[in-house]
C-alpha cells in the first residue's frame, strides 16, 4: 500500500513539472550593428577572389551535384570555402527551408524555379543581397525588385523527337505549336500532368500567354489532347520516353532533353516556332544564414563567367549573364523564340485555377 | 574457510534487496524520463524581436522552452499506465521491459501516425486549428477520387492474383516431386531481392514498345505494357514469391491425416486440394494477401514508370509532397491511403479468429510428398517452371542490360555503366549501414516484445502486440510522411540523420520480428524457462542464456529481413531521404527516370549482386540454405 502510494507521488511529481508552462525569459542583448546605405557599385562578370574561408551549406542542388564537384574545388580554391551541396527537390527545399526558420542550416538556396524563391521571399525567409550578379540584370522576371533572389539560368521548352519512332509513322519532327494538331501524331506525344509537374505548367501557362486566352488556349489543348498517349506523373518522363524510342515526341525541358543526348541516345530537339515558354532557375540566400560572406561570395561566383560556361556545358542550363560562350551544341536563346510577355512569376501565381480548369476539361476524361 | 564464491546479493538482506530494487527502478524511470524529455524538449534562444533606432540595430532574443509537450505527456502517461499493474510492479524487469517497449512505440510509431492525421487536419502551412480544407480539397479533386479507386482495384487484383499464383506455386515445391526443386525455389524467390520498380525497368526493356521482345521480336504493335495492366504484371512478379515463402512453410507444416482421411472417404484428387488442403492454410492465405495488397496500395515506383499516367493515391502524395511542396494535402492523402490497408487488416484479423486452424498435434506426419495424377501435376510444374523462367528472363535482361553500350539501340558490349557506379559508393554505403543497423535494432526489440508478449502475462498486452502490429497495416509512404512531420522540425532536425532512418525502418518491420519471436517463442517449452527461474536464475539471466540461444534463429531471420527490406525499400526512403544520407534505391530511382537504360540496370544490377553477397555470407555463418533463411 505505502510503496503503491510513493509510486504514485512520484509519478504525479513528474506530470505535474512536464505540464508546467514554460516562462518564456525574455534576455534583452545589445547588438550593435550599422546600417550602412546601399550604395549602387558598379561591379564586373570577374570577381577578383579574396580567401575568407568559412563552411558553406547548399540547399536543393540540382540533380547531380558530382558533375558540378568541379565548380566547389574551384570556389574552394579561390576563396578558401568548403562547400557542400545538399541534393534535394525544391518540395523539399521549400520544407526544410521553413521547418529551420529558427535554426537555419543551409545558407545558399541554389537552384530550383523562381516560384520558390517567391514563397520563401513573401515568408520573410530569405536575406536581400544585391550583387554583381543582380545589378547586371535587367529589370523584369530575372529577378527580384528588392534583391532577395535572382535568376541565374534559363529553361525552355522543346519537343524531343525520336527519328526511329518518327520513321516508322512516317511523319517529321514538329516546328510549332499547330503542327502537334496533326492526326499524324495521334498516340505518339508525351508530356506530363500540369497538376503534377511545373514543367507542363509552364507549357500550359505558356499557351494561355501566346494565344492570348485562356479560352483559345484550352481549344488547342482540347485537340492537343487527341494526341497525347499519356499524361506522365514525372516531368522528365517525356524526355526519356522520346529519346528512349518509346513515343515519337516528348514535350519536356531543352537541358533535359540534352541530358538524354549526352546518355547516348537518338533524339533530335526542335522548337517552336511561334515561341516557346520558359523557366527561371533562382538562388537567393536564407535569413540567418550562417556564414553571410561566404555565401554572398558564391552567389557572385555564380553569376562569373566561368561559372555559367561550365553549368552551361554539364547541365545545359542557358546562362543568364552577356557574352558567355555556350558549349558545343548546346541550345542557346539564340537558337529559340521566347514568348513574348511570359513572365514566370506571374503564371506561378495563377496556378491554382488554371489546374483546376484543365483537371476538370482534360484530366479527368482520361 | 570456505572458498566457494557468494554472488554479493545474497549477503544483503531481503528487506535491503527489495529497498536496492526499489531505488534501481526509480532510477531507471528518473533516467527514461529525463533522456525523453532532452530529445523532446529544447531550450532554444529565439529572436523576439528587432529595432532599428538611428544607425543602431538591437535584436532582443529570449529563451523559450520549445518541442512536444504533449509527447512529453504521453510518454509520462505509457509509462504511468504499467504501473497500475500489481503483477509488472512486483517484477522490476518486466516492468521496464514492458516500459521500453511501451515507450519506443508511442514515439516511433503512435506519434509520427498522429502528426500524419493532424497535419491532414490543417488549413496551410504554420496555421493552427482544425480544418476540413485539406478534404474539401480532396473530395473536390476528381484525380483523387479515381486515384482511390484505381488504388484499391489494383489492390485487391494484385493481392488475389499474386496470392492464388503463389499458392499453387508454394504447394508444387514444398508437396509434390517434380524434378528441380531446390533450383525453382531459389529462382522463384529471387525478386524479393530487388526493389520492386526494377521490375518496372526490366519490363519496359524488354516489353515496352521498343522493347527487345515486344518490339524486336514479336513486332507487337496495338498493347503497350503502360497502363494499370503493365502495374498488375510488374506487382505480381514482386509480390509472389512473398506469398510463395508463407505458403511454403504452412505447406510443409500440416498434417497429411485430415487429406488422406478425404481420399479414405473417396475424395478425387483435385476434389481434396480444393476442400481440405487449400482451406486449412488459410490463415497464411489471408496473412500473404494482406501484406500484398499493402504494399500495392503503397507502391508509387511502379505506377510512376509503367503506369502511363493511370494515377493512384501513392503517387498522388508523392508528389504533393515531393514535387509541390504541399505538406498537408500529401497528408491527407496519406490518411486516405491508411483507410483500405486498415480495413484488410481488421478483415484478415476477424476471419483467422474465427476459426481453428490447427493441424499439427503430437505424432502429426508432415511434410511428406502428395502424388497427384498428371492432370494435376503437369499444370503446376509447368506454371511454375513458367515464373522460374520468366524471372530469368527479367533479371538477366538487367544483367546484359548493365554490360552493353546502350540498351534498345547499340548493344556492343562496354563497362561504360560499370565504371559509372563509382559515383554511387556513397549512397551505397549509408543503405548498408542504414539497413544492417535496422536490422539489428529491429530485430533485438522484435525479440524483446516478442518475449514480453508470448510469455509475460500482464494487463494490456494484446495491445502492446496490437500496436507493434500496426505498422503492418501502414503503407510505407504514411511512415515517410510521418516521420518528417513529427520529427523534421525544432527540436529534433533528426531529417538526415542515420538515426531516424534506422529507427523508421526498424519499426516499420518490427511486426516481422515480432511474429517470428512469437511464433519461435512459443515452440519453445515453458518448462525450460521455468526450471530455469526455479533454479534461481533471475529473469535476465534465464533470457540470455536459455530464451536468446534457442530464439537466436528467428532473431537471424528478422535481421535479414528487415536488412533486405531495408536495401530495396523505396516508398518510404524517398521520404527520409536528405542531404548527407542520401539512399541507394531513391538515386536509383532518379537514374531510372533520368539515365539511359544501361545505366539504370547497372545500378538494379550492383544492388541485386550485393544482397546476393550477404546473404551468401549468412548463409554460410548460419548453416542454412538460401530459401530457408527467409523462413519466417
Amino acid at each position: 500500500m505505502k510503496r503503491s502510494v510513493l509510486f504514485l507521488g512520484v509519478l504525479s511529481a513528474f506530470v505535474l513539472a512536464s505540464c508546467a508552462a514554460p516562462t518564456p525569459i525574455v534576455q534583452t542583448v545589445e547588438v550593435e550593428r550599422v546600417v550602412t546605405e546601399q550604395v549602387e557599385v558598379e561591379r564586373e562578370v570577374a570577381v577578383t577572389p579574396t580567401p575568407i574561408g568559412g563552411q558553406l551549406t547548399l540547399y536543393a542542388c540540382l540533380f547531380d551535384p558530382d558533375k558540378l564537384q568541379v565548380l566547389f574545388e574551384t570556389f574552394k580554391a579561390q576563396y578558401g570555402v568548403e562547400v557542400t551541396c545538399l541534393d534535394m527537390s525544391s518540395g523539399e527545399a521549400l520544407e526544410r527551408i521553413r521547418a529551420e526558420r529558427d535554426n537555419p542550416q543551409g545558407d545558399v538556396l541554389f537552384g530550383t524555379t523562381n516560384l520558390s524563391h517567391v514563397n520563401l521571399a513573401a515568408d520573410g525567409l530569405l536575406e536581400a543581397y544585391k550583387g554583381a550578379g543582380w545589378n547586371q540584370l535587367p529589370d523584369g522576371a530575372i529577378k527580384d525588385p528588392d534583391g532577395n533572389w535572382t535568376g541565374f539560368y534559363y529553361g525552355v521548352i522543346g519537343f524531343a523527337c525520336s527519328p526511329a519512332r518518327l520513321a516508322e509513322i512516317n511523319a517529321e519532327c514538329p516546328d510549332s505549336w499547330q503542327d502537334l494538331l496533326d492526326p499524324i501524331y495521334k498516340g505518339e506525344i508525351v508530356i506530363a500532368s500540369p497538376a503534377a509537374s511545373g514543367t507542363s505548367y509552364t507549357v500550359l501557362s505558356g499557351m494561355v500567354q501566346l494565344l492570348g486566352s485562356e479560352d483559345a488556349a484550352f481549344e488547342w489543348y482540347h485537340q492537343f489532347n487527341e494526341n497525347v498517349a499519356q499524361f506522365t506523373e514525372s516531368g522528365s518522363a517525356p524526355a526519356r520516353l522520346a529519346a528512349q524510342g518509346e513515343f515519337a515526341i516528348g514535350i519536356a525541358f531543352a537541358h533535359d532533353i540534352q541530358v538524354q543526348q549526352d546518355n547516348g541516345l537518338d533524339v533530335i530537339i526542335n522548337f517552336p516556332s511561334e515561341g516557346t515558354p520558359f523557366e527561371i532557375g533562382g538562388i537567393s540566400i536564407l535569413k540567418g544564414a550562417k556564414d553571410l560572406p561566404a555565401a554572398q561570395a558564391w552567389v557572385d561566383y555564380v553569376f562569373s563567367t566561368a561559372f555559367q560556361r561550365y553549368h552551361n556545358d554539364v547541365a545545359h542550363r542557358i546562362p543568364v549573364v552577356a557574352g558567355v560562350a555556350l558549349a558545343e551544341g548546346t541550345v542557346g536563346l539564340d537558337d529559340v523564340v521566347l514568348i513574348e510577355g511570359y513572365d514566370p512569376t506571374e503564371w506561378a501565381a495563377q496556378r491554382d485555377p488554371l489546374i483546376a480548369r484543365w483537371q476538370e476539361e482534360i484530366g479527368s476524361t482520361r | 574457510m570456505a572458498v566457494t564464491a557468494r554472488p554479493w546479493w545474497q549477503g544483503v538482506s531481503r528487506l535491503q534487496r527489495r529497498r536496492l530494487s526499489l531505488a534501481a527502478v526509480v532510477a531507471v524511470q528518473l533516467f527514461i524520463l529525463l533522456a525523453v524529455a532532452n530529445t523532446v524538449l529544447s531550450l532554444d534562444v529565439v529572436e523576439d524581436r528587432r529595432e532599428v533606432v538611428g544607425g543602431v540595430e538591437t535584436i532582443h532574443f529570449r529563451r523559450e522552452l520549445v518541442g512536444d509537450i504533449p509527447l512529453l505527456v504521453l510518454v509520462v502517461v505509457g509509462m504511468a499506465l504499467p504501473m497500475a499493474s500489481t503483477r509488472i510492479r512486483r517484477e522490476p524487469v518486466l516492468l521496464v521491459a514492458v516500459q521500453l517497449a511501451v515507450v519506443g512505440l508511442i514515439i516511433f510509431v503512435l506519434w509520427p501516425l498522429a502528426q500524419v492525421f493532424l497535419e491532414g487536419f490543417r488549413a496551410a502551412q504554420g496555421t493552427t486549428g482544425f480544418s476540413l480544407l485539406q478534404f474539401e480539397r480532396l473530395l473536390a479533386s476528381p484525380t483523387v477520387a479515381r486515384a482511390s479507386i484505381h488504388t484499391i482495384l489494383i489492390g485487391v487484383i494484385s493481392a488475389v492474383l499474386s496470392t492464388g499464383i503463389g499458392a499453387l506455386v508454394a504447394y508444387t515445391l514444398t508437396l509434390t516431386d517434380i524434378p528441380r526443386k531446390a533450383l525453382l525455389r531459389v529462382l522463384v524467390v529471387l525478386p524479393l531481392v530487388s526493389p520492386p520498380f526494377v521490375v518496372s525497368h526490366a519490363f519496359i526493356m524488354l516489353f515496352g514498345r521498343r522493347g527487345l521482345i515486344t518490339y524486336d521480336l514479336l513486332h507487337i504493335t496495338k498493347w503497350t505494357i503502360y497502363g494499370p495492366d503493365g502495374i498488375v504484371l510488374v506487382q505480381l512478379i514482386s509480390d509472389i514469391p512473398l506469398a510463395v515463402l508463407i505458403l511454403m512453410a504452412v505447406f510443409a507444416s500440416i498434417s497429411r491425416d485430415l487429406e488422406d482421411a478425404a481420399e479414405d472417404l473417396g475424395g478425387r484428387p483435385f476434389h481434396v486440394l480444393r476442400t481440405v488442403t487449400f482451406p486449412l492454410v488459410t490463415p497464411a492465405i489471408l496473412t500473404a494477401a494482406l501484406l500484398n495488397f499493402i504494399s500495392s496500395i503503397a507502391d508509387f515506383g511502379n505506377p510512376m514508370l509503367i503506369g502511363g499516367g493511370y494515377q493512384v493515391l501513392a503517387t498522388q502524395a508523392y508528389i504533393q509532397l515531393i514535387e509541390l511542396f504541399d505538406l498537408q494535402l500529401g497528408a491527407a492523402l496519406a490518411m486516405l491511403l491508411v483507410i483500405p490497408a486498415l480495413i484488410a487488416f481488421a478483415l484478415q484479423h476477424w476471419i483467422t479468429s474465427r476459426r481453428s486452424y490447427v493441424t499439427v498435434t503430437g505424432g502429426a506426419r508432415t511434410g511428406s510428398l502428395r502424388k497427384l495424377p498428371l492432370g494435376l501435376k503437369i499444370p503446376l510444374f509447368g506454371l511454375t517452371m513458367f515464373l522460374a523462367g520468366f524471372t530469368v528472363l527479367l533479371y538477366g535482361s538487367i544483367f546484359v542490360g548493365a554490360l552493353v553500350e546502350t540498351w534498345g539501340f547499340d548493344f556492343t558490349p562496354s563497362t561504360r555503366h560499370l565504371a559509372g557506379l563509382v559515383t554511387a559508393v556513397p549512397q551505397l554505403r549509408n543503405s548498408l549501414i542504414v539497413s544492417i543497423g535496422s536490422g539489428v535494432v529491429g530485430g533485438i526489440i522484435g525479440i524483446i516484445i516478442a518475449w514480453l508478449v508470448a510469455r509475460q502475462r500482464f494487463p494490456g498486452r494484446g495491445t502492446l502486440d496490437f500496436a507493434a502490429t500496426l505498422m503492418y497495416a501502414i503503407p510505407g509512404t504514411v511512415i515517410g510522411i510521418g516521420y518528417i512531420i513529427a520529427f523534421n522540425a525544432s527540436p529534433y532536425f533528426w531529417t538526415g540523420t542515420f538515426f531516424i532512418i534506422i529507427i523508421a525502418y526498424a519499426y516499420r518491420r518490427l511486426p516481422v520480428g515480432l511474429r517470428t519471436g512469437v511464433a519461435a517463442q512459443k515452440q519453445i517449452d515453458p518448462s525450460l524457462e521455468e526450471a530455469s527461474l526455479d533454479l534461481g536464475a533471475s529473469r535476465i539471466r534465464t533470457f540470455t542464456r536459455i530464451t536468446f540461444p534457442l530464439l537466436s534463429r528467428a532473431f537471424f531471420a528478422g535481421v535479414i529481413y528487415i536488412f533486405i527490406r531495408g536495401m530495396t525499400d523505396l516508398s518510404s526512403a524517398v521520404f527520409l531521404n536528405a542531404g548527407r544520407t542520401q539512399l541507394y534505391t531513391v538515386r536509383m530511382f532518379r537514374v531510372i527516370i533520368t539515365g539511359s537504360p544501361s545505366e539504370a540496370a547497372a545500378f538494379a544490377g550492383l544492388l541485386i549482386v550485393i544482397i546476393m553477397i550477404a546473404l551468401g555470407v549468412l548463409s554460410k555463418i548460419t548453416g542454412k540454405s538460401f530459401v530457408d533463411l527467409f523462413r519466417i
